[in-house]
């Protein structure tokens, strides 16, 4: 038998950001998995540097499209005990309800996207038209439909009515049924258990070896969320079940991640009920001169870590730790011995977003400078 | 060479969740762990003068092959016990190693 | 001119005509798929657009000839599977004795230079495509022959043109499903699509084909599909009711094609080879 390298990316219809796995495959099994990272490096880590809080609060908001809420309150996490700010109840819920709708979109783009890789773009196309309801919901309540940029130090830049309330219900209310249905077809069609059922089988050792956080683990039996084990913001205020599944492969991941839609909808509903009748204070509400921090939150994918530390009311240097990085040890692992058609599948299950994981951090000696997405990558200054 | 895996191991931790650089004299490395049950996380603060090598994760972290990879390429460190330490993990021009902002 | 000379002319414009349909069919295939999806869609005539757009696309030739010379050795093949076609319906000139083994063994001889052209290009997911065929291609091409041969041997008939039998698929039920079954394969619709499976392999046996040759190459696969979904409505519902069954058999692929995803290679071909085994046992039976 003939070993070749089979290429999946950098631009593949299968990724929906550039990747470069390489395959090499004996006849149709995968015997090594290697990759190749950089094709959506941006410098976000770098333009972050040197910059006031605010800005850089801009810039981290705008890491990721699909989580662009959780970057956010990671970094809030990590700055507002630095100036030990205390966030009050109505901002706590209000955060927390964009970040639950945020996981919202994000799964069902994400099953919508798997459904795509298994060649079933009805439910691809059904799964697009649900999450632009959620969309719509983000467009009433923030004003933007994918980078919510609702948030400030230490408050909010809105608050929300008993409208938007009525509006979120009435949104959920259109939507359950339906994705009750398609994730009935999702559970128990044939061929789509076919394709899933023992492929891409994570067990929980290795989950544990690795690592692992968000979906693909609790797939796998490790029953940890952030926010029940580290509950901030509106967590405090609102029970979460972490959906748990052991059989770790990539049925188990779908599953888990189609039943967290129903778990987001649900806290969503119980947090605005919760909301109190008192305004976000006004901004700003503190200066935060020095210090140095961590915050996690759970995002879509999983924990997502932020590492902030500030000097002279600048940020000196911020470091993302995205769940697909914590993630990304596991992809050569799983796709060995998988066979070259369940490829796009295995990948996919692991929900890959590659533009929130590829940052990069630049530090010159004593100056401060500025460098150019087309600098950095030329690995030099033009004079 | 830097040891830290005796610190490591004190902390006891189930996850090793970040590997940070901060560019200031000396060089300096967070490490951040987590114990899944707790809610404060554990921080590990290594001073690495110019030159030096520090001690590999790896055989306590599985996950600290990429973590400590990308700082490894980022600030021109590298991890004695890392496979992946000193490989390119970005695909970029050759010049454009952590050898270069040092 | 001649009677036969008149029947001969007639039988030319046709298959000219039916290059048109099968643009068509291919185009109401992709509507229907849309509003299926709940999706405006392209316009009907859409692939004449696209045909149209690929041929005033820059010509690259490529050093393998044989990469570059499938194209048209392809759409030769074609060409002769829609005479044999069209003269079953409306003329006599391709209409000899056992004609539907050699229209069989054309489909074969189509798909081969497809993996030849494949093959040539050295890309690795038409390679794998072109393997995913092959392996296809044991069970649904087999069965197909099969079907055809017991249909004919049922009903006594020796040429697709003589076959005169109204609603065959009564006479024949089993043979009728297979059919079907095969039109799965040939028509690559979900889920059996493993040979074109896009999020795979990148569409592929025409991963590498540009230009005026993919527009070659898909005018080959618009008349392949309508060819089969003619001869599948003969042996079915008769000569009168080909047409109509052929925009039925598209209508019911599509629905199909909208409600299954695909299954893994290895389940495809396994599928398949059961129903070739089954074919065989009834052509066995019958014999």
């Amino acid at each position: 038998m003939h070993r070749t390298m089979f290429p999946i990316g950098p631009q593949h219809p299968s990724l929906k950001e550039p990747i470069f796995l390489k395959l090499y495959v004996e006849g149709t099994v995968i015997e090594k998995a290697e990759f190749d990272l950089g094709y959506a490096h941006r410098g976000v880590e770098e333009k972050m540097e040197n910059k006031e809080i605010d800005t850089t609060l801009h810039a981290v908001q705008r890491t990721c499209g699909i989580c662009s809420q959780c970057h956010s309150l990671a970094f809030l996490n990590a700055v507002e005990p630095m100036g030990q700010i205390r966030i009050p109840k109505r901002v706590a819920l209000q955060r927390m309800v964009i970040a639950e709708l945020e996981r919202i979109h994000s799964h069902m783009l994400w099953s919508g996207v798997m459904m795509h890789e298994m060649g079933l773009e009805t439910l691809f196309m059904y799964y697009m038209r649900e999450r632009e309801k959620i969309l719509d919901v983000f467009d009433e309540l923030t004003g933007n439909r994918v980078h919510h940029s609702a948030d400030l130090i230490g408050t909010m830049k809105m608050n929300f009515s008993e409208e938007d309330i009525e509006m979120i219900s009435k949104t959920f209310d259109s939507m359950k049924d339906k994705l009750e249905d398609y994730r009935r077809s999702v559970e128990g069609h044939d061929v789509i258990r076919d394709r899933c059922i023992g492929k891409g089988k994570i067990t929980r050792a290795d989950a544990v070896k690795y690592g692992l956080v968000g979906p693909v683990a609790r797939a796998s039996g490790i029953s940890y969320d952030v926010r029940v084990n580290a509950p901030y913001l509106g967590y405090q205020f609102v029970k979460v079940n972490p959906v748990v599944r052991t059989e770790g492969d990539v049925h188990a991941r779908t599953l888990v991640r189609l039943d967290e839609t129903f778990e987001s909808m649900r806290i969503v509903e119980e947090a605005c009920s919760k909301i109190p009748k008192s305004k976000v204070p006004k901004y700003p509400v503190k200066r935060i001169f020095h210090g140095q921090g961590a915050g996690r939150v759970e995002a879509p994918r999983g924990e997502n870590f932020h590492f902030v530390k500030i000097d002279m009311a600048k940020t000196k240097r911020v470091k993302i730790r995205t769940p697909t990085v914590a993630n990304l040890v596991m992809y050569p692992k799983v796709l060995q011995g998988a066979d070259i058609t369940d490829a796009p599948v295995i990948v996919m299950s692991m929900d890959p977003c590659i533009s929130c994981m590829e940052r990069v951090a630049v530090i010159k000696k004593g100056k401060t400078e500025v460098w150019s997405s087309h600098e950095l990558f030329r690995g030099k200054k033009h004079d | 060479m830097i040891k830290i895996l005796s610190k490591a191991k004190r902390i006891s931790a189930d996850r090793l969740v970040s590997v940070t650089g901060i560019k200031e004299e000396p060089f300096l490395l967070y490490y951040h762990f987590s114990k899944n049950n707790q809610l404060k996380m554990k921080e590990l603060k290594i001073e690495v003068p110019k030159g030096e090598s520090v001690e590999s994760l790896i055989s306590l972290y599985a996950n600290a092959e990429i973590l400590e990879a990308e700082t490894a390429e980022m600030f021109g460190i590298t991890f004695e016990g890392n496979p992946s330490s000193g490989k390119r993990l970005f695909r970029e021009e050759k010049k454009c190693t952590g050898q270069c902002f040092q | 001119m001649s009677c036969s000379e008149e029947k001969n002319m007639i039988e030319f414009i046709v298959t000219f005509l039916l290059v048109f349909v099968a643009l068509l069919f291919a185009g109401f295939h992709r509507k229907l798929l849309a509003r299926l999806h709940n999706r405006t869609g392209p316009p009907v005539i859409q692939p004449f657009y696209d045909t149209l757009k690929l041929f005033s696309k820059k010509k690259e030739n490529y050093e393998n000839p044989i990469f570059n010379a499938v194209p048209y050795v392809s759409i030769i093949a074609s060409f002769a599977i829609l005479f044999i076609v069209s003269s079953a319906l409306v003329g006599e000139s391709f209409d000899f004795d056992y004609n539907f083994i050699v229209l069989g063994y054309l489909f074969i001889l189509l798909d081969t230079f497809y993996i030849f052209g494949a093959v040539a290009s050295r890309s690795p997911f038409a390679i794998h495509s072109g393997v995913r065929e092959l392996l296809l291609m044991l069970g649904y091409k087999t069965t197909f022959l099969m079907v055809m041969s017991l249909f004919f041997a049922k009903t006594g008939v020796v040429s697709l043109g003589t076959y005169s039998i109204e609603f065959g698929f009564l006479q024949v039920p089993f043979a009728s499903i297979l059919l079907v079954l095969v039109g799965f394969a040939v028509m690559k619709v979900t889920p059996f699509d493993v040979v074109n499976a896009e999020t795979e392999i990148s569409a592929g046996l025409f991963a590498e084909y540009y230009g005026d040759h993919l527009a070659l190459l898909k005018i080959t696969e618009f008349i392949k599909d309508l060819s089969f979904g003619l001869v599948a409505g003969l042996l079915l519902f008769g000569k009168i009711w080909a047409l109509p069954a052929a925009f039925g058999f598209v209508i019911f692929y599509t629905l199909m094609e909208a409600t299954s995803p695909r299954y893994c290679t290895f389940k495809a071909v396994k599928v398949f080879i059961i129903v070739a085994i089954l074919a065989f046992i009834d052509l066995f039976l019958l014999v």
